[in-house]
């Protein structure tokens, strides 16, 4: 992967996402939450369903943008510009750039089932990056042989399993050379087998060195791929620690509840 | 004699219902062609972002679905020229149906776009595609795809719509079948020639609808290549 070079923040600050967000219904779901991802390291989000990982991940991606705070990635403020003492998020139109550092993961894999793997992997460098397609298509089926789906690139997205769909929108997201990559709940989708190759490319992906925020309840995985573990409930980050401390159990009984849940 | 075979093989055969029955079948291309293009434009509009885009657009499909098309159709032949606009019978017939057809369409075509799961939209913005990229790469051609059952439903109707262009005197299959009754006074061989064809037209555009469907079946096409996909797979966009 090619990485910029320029280091602005210290590598605590790579990725820094902290303020509060409130739905429309009224519920609070990002509650004053302040978040640092270091430079190539790997964070893992956990907690119940509706603790607001998927949130949080969202507003990083700029889907769904904070009502207060903001996102800084690599040094710079990110889809957010200062206003007054504070921040506001910038309009659509110019989100639309903004959101190219980024590179997000579904739960639903999201491929466009009316384009094949390789189309679906090409579609945003061409149209968005304005890069050449022959340049972009020797990238693309790079990105596929390195998922381990070279002798995929012509199918459509129904015709590949689910773990093989996720994959393709890994290697779909890495096309455009993101800083991060966010992933959301990767597995939760996939039959038991097919996970272990998500996690495998996923796994590969944090050893080139890739900085990536994942929301997930693969705890082994954590625990053997994650540099921190973060424990989210009711909008609100409430533990964050190495992964084996969730193991060795030092963390609180909120944590602990949960993780006997889904141990 | 009741039933005169002769005259209705002779009527069948003729020059004149031929003449007209093709009237009906380019009357009903011109016009859905035309009312797609209009209902596309209309159908965006209604998912626009700008306010008075979208109240204008809901207007045009609240008025033109509200009212009958043959109300519609006297208007624009015998209403437009009180102001000073004179269209001839076949302006004023042809913009009856369009925008009549176009209103319907519009409807269509939007509920279609709403209809692709939020999943697509959120991975096209992510992706950084413009709105505008996100609708036309992403969003239409899966839409246009579970809109063309009902683009068959619609042409079906047209065909039969534009015998309400009669009204107007133009020479299509019902204008024409009346003249012959006037003639022969023998309605009974006219409208079964005018059925006959009314169906054949419909059966024509059933095959060409069903091959329509086959083409822009996506697991279809892939699937001479690579014939094994398992049956749960096959629709689009089920996971």
């Amino acid at each position: 992967m090619t990485r910029t070079a320029t280091r602005t923040t210290p590598d605590g600050d790579f990725l820094h996402v902290w303020g509060s967000k409130t739905f429309g219904s009224g519920l609070r779901v990002l509650d004053d939450v302040d978040l640092s991802v270091p430079r190539g390291s790997v964070t893992v989000l956990i907690g119940p369903s509706g603790s607001g990982k998927t949130t949080l991940l969202r507003a990083v991606a700029l889907l769904a943008p904070l009502d207060t705070g903001c996102v800084l990635l690599d040094g710079r403020l990110h889809g957010y510009r200062e206003a007054g003492d504070g921040h506001r998020v910038l309009p659509e139109r110019e989100l639309v750039r903004a959101r190219l550092g980024v590179g997000m993961v579904f739960q639903n894999f999201n491929l466009f089932p009316h384009r094949t793997a390789l189309q679906n992997v090409m579609l945003a460098p061409v149209k968005t990056l304005r890069r050449p397609r022959a340049e972009v298509e020797e990238e693309a089926r790079a990105l596929l042989r390195r998922v381990g789906l070279g002798d995929r690139t012509d199918n459509y997205p129904a015709q590949l399993s689910g773990g093989q769909q996720q994959r393709v929108a890994i290697a779909r997201a890495l096309a455009m050379r993101p800083k991060v990559m966010l992933f959301d709940e990767p597995t939760s989708a996939l039959d038991p087998e097919m996970v272990h190759e998500v996690l495998g490319a996923m796994k590969e992906l944090a050893e080139s060195g890739m900085t990536m925020l994942i929301a997930s309840h693969e705890m082994g995985f954590a625990r053997e791929v994650a540099d921190r573990v973060v424990f989210m409930d009711g909008g609100r980050i409430v533990e964050q620690g190495e992964p084996e401390q969730f193991f060795t159990g030092t963390v609180g009984p909120r944590v602990r509840e949960f993780l006997d849940k889904i141990l | 004699m009741v039933w005169d075979w002769d005259l209705f093989v002779e009527q069948l055969t003729s020059t004149g219902f031929l003449e007209a029955a093709w009237t009906t079948v380019w009357l009903t291309v011109v016009a859905e062609g035309l009312a797609v293009a209009l209902g596309g434009v209309v159908a965006l509009g209604m998912l626009s972002t700008s306010r008075p885009v979208v109240a204008i657009s809901g207007l045009y499909v609240w008025i033109w679905r509200g009212t009958p098309i043959l109300v519609q159709l006297l208007v624009l032949y015998f209403g437009l020229p009180q102001i000073g606009i004179r269209p001839s019978v076949l302006q004023a017939a042809l913009l009856g149906l369009v925008l009549n057809e176009g209103a319907y369409i519009a409807v269509l075509l939007r509920a279609n776009l709403l209809a692709v799961p939020v999943g697509q939209s959120d991975a096209g913005r992510v992706l950084g595609l413009r709105r505008w990229q996100r609708i036309r790469l992403i969003l239409l051609p899966q839409a246009i795809r579970t809109f063309l059952p009902a683009l068959g439903n619609q042409v079906n109707s047209m065909i039969k719509t534009t015998s309400l262009v009669s009204v107007l005197s133009v020479q299509e299959l019902l204008a024409h079948t009346r003249d012959t009754v006037s003639e022969t006074y023998r309605p009974f061989e006219a409208f079964a020639v005018a059925t006959v064809y009314y169906l054949a037209i419909s059966s024509l555009w059933n095959l060409v609808q069903w091959a329509l469907e086959r083409r822009s079946d996506v697991t279809r096409r892939g699937g001479r290549r690579r014939p094994a996909v398992p049956a749960q797979l096959s629709r689009i966009g089920a996971p």
